[in-house]
């Protein structure tokens, strides 16, 4: 399929599931998609005022993937650091396969589905748009409070605990 | 047949014709495929890796929330002991820092109590996805290249906080180069 075609129905898509893409093409950074160097990438909107990032890349072997990251730069005071990571390590094994990462003072929830072809990729973005949102509601919060120091490592932990109780059996 | 059967029967397939020795197993709602003779002779020839091979590599698929959609692949090589405390120590934070983010999906965890370390590889497959279990367990072969050496630098106390954010740079350029991200 033609890669403008692709790029065209996958902004199609969104657009129908109410997620406002904004395209852009990400800046070059040698990972391969649609015969260029650089990778496709929507801003969208997954909860009202709440924005996400959608990239699109293709692998080695001409299959695509897709991840979804929703980040914020809540993490600047070194300090927290480790309890930061201890609770991504910990509390992050009750999500996956989303995955919490922190890159400096940058906290990111992150998932990743890989397709063959367009309507897989389309079929996927449900699924990966929920799991985003069930580690956003149950440990994001508690993980910014934490960075912000708001929450110590314990707090952050029960917080968390609570709401993947309340919330298991439900959205996912 | 569920999509994460017939995705298990298609990774066995392929990882048998690379001449993995596979094992395959049932569990409730999952599908477990674990070999090791491939792995222990992985490319990890490095002299300073003695020792340090993958024991173990196993692959599990289980349905996602769309079942019959879609299925969530996890690929996991768990290698042999690393040192005490590593988890904690200032110069493996650095370096884990520094690629971490980089080779997402990937994790990279220690084991608490037995110091072991395990790289895992977990993503969602649309259905008619080929799972490609020997191309990710390749990337994961790489990056425990680059990952075990490292390690061995730290518990020989033979790094500073410089080599360490150097080695990390270096690792990202030569994966970028080698298309060993993602």
């Amino acid at each position: 399929m033609n890669d403008d075609v692709m790029l065209t129905q996958m902004h199609d898509a969104l657009v129908e599931m109410g997620l406002k893409p904004v395209a852009a093409l990400l800046p070059e950074d040698g990972s391969s998609l649609l015969g260029t160097s650089a990778a496709m990438q929507w801003t969208i909107e997954i909860v009202p005022n709440l924005l996400a990032e959608l990239n699109l890349m293709r692998t080695s072997d001409e299959d695509h993937f897709v991840n979804l990251v929703t980040a914020s730069e809540s993490a600047h005071d070194e300090q927290h650091w480790a309890d930061i990571d201890l609770f991504a390590r910990e509390m992050g094994k009750a999500v996956r396969p989303v995955q919490l990462i922190r890159h400096e003072a940058e906290l990111a929830c992150f998932v990743q589905g890989r397709a063959k072809g367009i309507e897989g990729l389309i079929g996927l973005i449900p699924e990966l748009l929920t799991m985003n949102r069930f580690a956003l509601v149950t440990l994001f919060e508690p993980w910014i409070d934490l960075a912000r120091g708001q929450l110590n490592l314990e707090t952050a932990g029960l917080k968390a605990g609570a709401a993947l109780a309340q919330q298991s059996g439900g959205e996912r | 047949m569920s999509a994460y059967i017939e995705l298990s029967a298609q990774a066995k397939q392929e990882l048998e014709a690379a001449g993995a020795s596979v094992n395959a197993l049932e569990l409730e709602g999952v599908r477990v495929l674990a070999w090791v003779e491939r792995w222990r002779a992985a490319p990890l020839g490095d002299d300073t890796l003695n020792g340090w091979a993958p024991i173990d590599a196993t692959v599990t698929f289980s349905d996602g929330m769309q079942a019959g959609k879609s299925v969530r692949m996890r690929l996991s090589l768990l290698l042999a002991d690393t040192m005490p405390n590593l988890e904690s120590h200032p110069h493996w934070v650095a370096f884990t820092q520094a690629i971490a983010s980089k080779f997402a999906p990937v994790v990279m965890e220690i084991d608490e109590q037995s110091s072991r370390l395990s790289l895992t590889y977990e993503q969602l497959l649309y259905q008619g996805t080929e799972p490609h279990v020997t191309l990710y367990c390749e990337k994961l072969a790489y990056l425990a290249s680059v990952v075990l050496p490292a390690i061995l630098r730290i518990r020989l106390e033979a790094w500073t906080l410089d080599d360490v954010r150097n080695l990390a740079q270096q690792v990202l350029n030569e994966a970028l180069t080698l298309g060993y991200q993602q």
